[in-house]
């Protein structure tokens, strides 16, 4: 994928948009757990990269400014989050700050060509494998709801999605 | 499929955002324990996040909206105000039909938020529409991030005091085990914790309605002062003792000729602690008392001697109490 280095109109902008909006996107979804606010945050980078594009210095690379750029307003939204909700337990925003800290380096981001290959190879998982990454990932149902509506306890589906995830980490990894 | 190993099932469980605050404190000591444990959570994460896809059509979407706000600087103000309620307007009026007509499960539990609050302490939330709840030790509340349905509905395992927002159009529905509490705007207490085989509605202000849920019968209506009890299948009214009630929400407790189980079983909740003792020394006995918040276990286990025939010791991080004869 040639990496774009300026963007002068909005058909470039266009199309920089759709070749990055996926990846960035999960880019923030790993640290703020809403897909609303995530898409929000998304949508706020573009449209700062769009008004800076003058300003953006030739020697960075657009990308990385996205999810820098990203990155920064999560942690934002994050900090909001901490003072305004007096419940938000402190584990939690621990825990998010390791995370941050880990997804601050770009070399730990799946690029956007290794997420789409790995797509692929969730069709070639086996089919109980695909059953329950299908429900939990790509419908959105919670470990609880897919064992309510399979009508098995929770912990075995907690148990396959790790066996299926581990299997794909697997196969994921011998690939490259 | 063999078992997974707790730090496995602890994994899995963060990552369907599902585990308690108690796994997470777990999970974060393993990650820093080693390098290893870190990448391997990664890891696992990665291949998480980037199993979920999306579809091209939320691309396009995103695309548009974001076309829309890098072009409207050129267009006169006040037109960029008038779409901008037309906009709102239309946005309202599809949302309504959604939410009225075709309100799937999926859409009402799909984005909750689970606030767990662990013995020993207690938690006060504060609700999108602006209803506070306080949570007792050893509670759970899970609760829609916003409401969308005709109801406002939560769940609620132990002990809440809930200040709901007026709202007629929109009730407020509590669910705790087999008992719905229905409200239009009120204060009230329910105590629903799984070990006390009841369920009791205390109702300080305002009206509700309760039922078991799932039934057609008539809802059975609270007035300020009563409280509901449900047991073994039925609801029960009588006049409410509100401090006995409620005294949780202002740090202290109080008892009434309170079986000397639920006495344990509140403190080990309090204070976080394991009591022991032998049930059926302790069947009939029962305790009536008050107690000040920031007073210690110890303290409050003096008081309980003046009155009750009672020793304790502190062994391995128990306490035993035993009846002196």
């Amino acid at each position: 994928m040639s990496e774009v280095q300026k963007i002068t109109n909005k058909k470039e902008f266009e199309q920089f948009f759709m070749v990055h909006h996926h990846e960035v996107l999960s880019y923030a979804l790993k640290f703020v757990k809403s897909k609303d606010v995530a898409s929000d945050i998304v949508q706020e980078a573009f449209i700062k990269l769009w008004e800076n594009k003058k300003h953006i210095l030739a020697t960075v690379s657009l990308k990385a400014y996205l999810f820098k750029m990203v990155y920064n307003l999560s942690l934002n939204y994050l900090a909001q989050l901490k003072n305004h909700a007096q419940h938000h337990a402190s584990i939690h925003t621990e825990l998010l700050e390791m995370e941050m800290d880990y997804y601050k380096e770009e070399k730990s981001l799946l690029q956007e060509e290794r997420i789409t290959s790995l797509r692929k190879m969730l069709k070639e998982l086996p089919k109980g494998c695909y059953e329950v990454i299908d429900l939990s990932r790509l419908q959105g149902f919670k470990n609880k709801e897919i064992a309510e509506k399979l009508a098995v306890p929770v912990r075995t589906i907690e148990t396959r999605i790790y066996r299926c995830i581990s299997k794909l980490k697997y196969l994921f990894e011998k690939s490259v | 499929m063999e078992e997974l190993k707790d730090i496995e099932l602890i994994i899995i469980q963060s990552l369907d955002q599902t585990a308690s605050l108690a796994d997470l404190a777990t999970l974060k000591n393993w990650m820093e324990a080693s390098e290893v444990n870190r990448q391997h959570y990664f890891k696992m994460k990665d291949m998480w996040d980037a199993s979920r896809t999306y579809t091209d059509s939320s691309a396009k979407q995103a695309w548009g909206r974001v076309n829309n706000r890098i072009t409207q600087r050129h267009i006169p103000k006040w037109t960029v105000e008038f779409l901008k309620i037309a906009a709102v307007a239309i946005v309202a009026v599809l949302l309504s039909y959604l939410v009225f007509n075709i309100p799937t499960e999926t859409e009402l539990y799909s984005n909750n938020t689970t606030v767990e609050v662990p013995n020993g302490s207690q938690s006060t939330i504060y609700l999108n529409d602006g209803t506070k709840v306080k949570l007792n030790a050893g509670s759970k509340l899970i609760y829609p991030n916003s409401f969308n349905g005709d109801t406002r509905q939560v769940q609620l395992f132990g002990e809440g005091y809930f200040e709901v927002t007026h709202n007629p159009e929109h009730p407020f529905v509590v669910s705790a085990g087999e008992i719905e509490v229905r409200v239009l705007g009120t204060e009230f207490n329910v105590m629903a914790y799984p070990e006390y085989n009841r369920i009791e509605t205390t109702l300080i202000d305002g009206k509700v309605a309760l039922n078991r849920i799932g039934a057609n019968t008539k809802p059975m209506v609270l007035k300020p002062g009563q409280k509901a009890t449900y047991s073994n299948g039925k609801l029960s009214l009588e006049r409410a003792d509100i401090p006995l009630e409620t005294n949780w929400t202002k740090n202290s407790f109080y008892f009434k000729s309170t079986p000397f189980s639920e006495l344990v079983m509140r403190l080990e909740r309090w204070y976080a602690v394991d009591i022991e003792y032998k049930t059926e020394d302790f069947k009939d006995i029962t305790f009536t008392g008050k107690f000040r918040n920031n007073e210690t276990i110890w303290q409050v286990l003096d008081a309980i001697q003046i009155t009750t025939a009672i020793r304790y010791k502190s062994e391995n991080e128990k306490i035993y109490i035993t009846l002196t004869k």
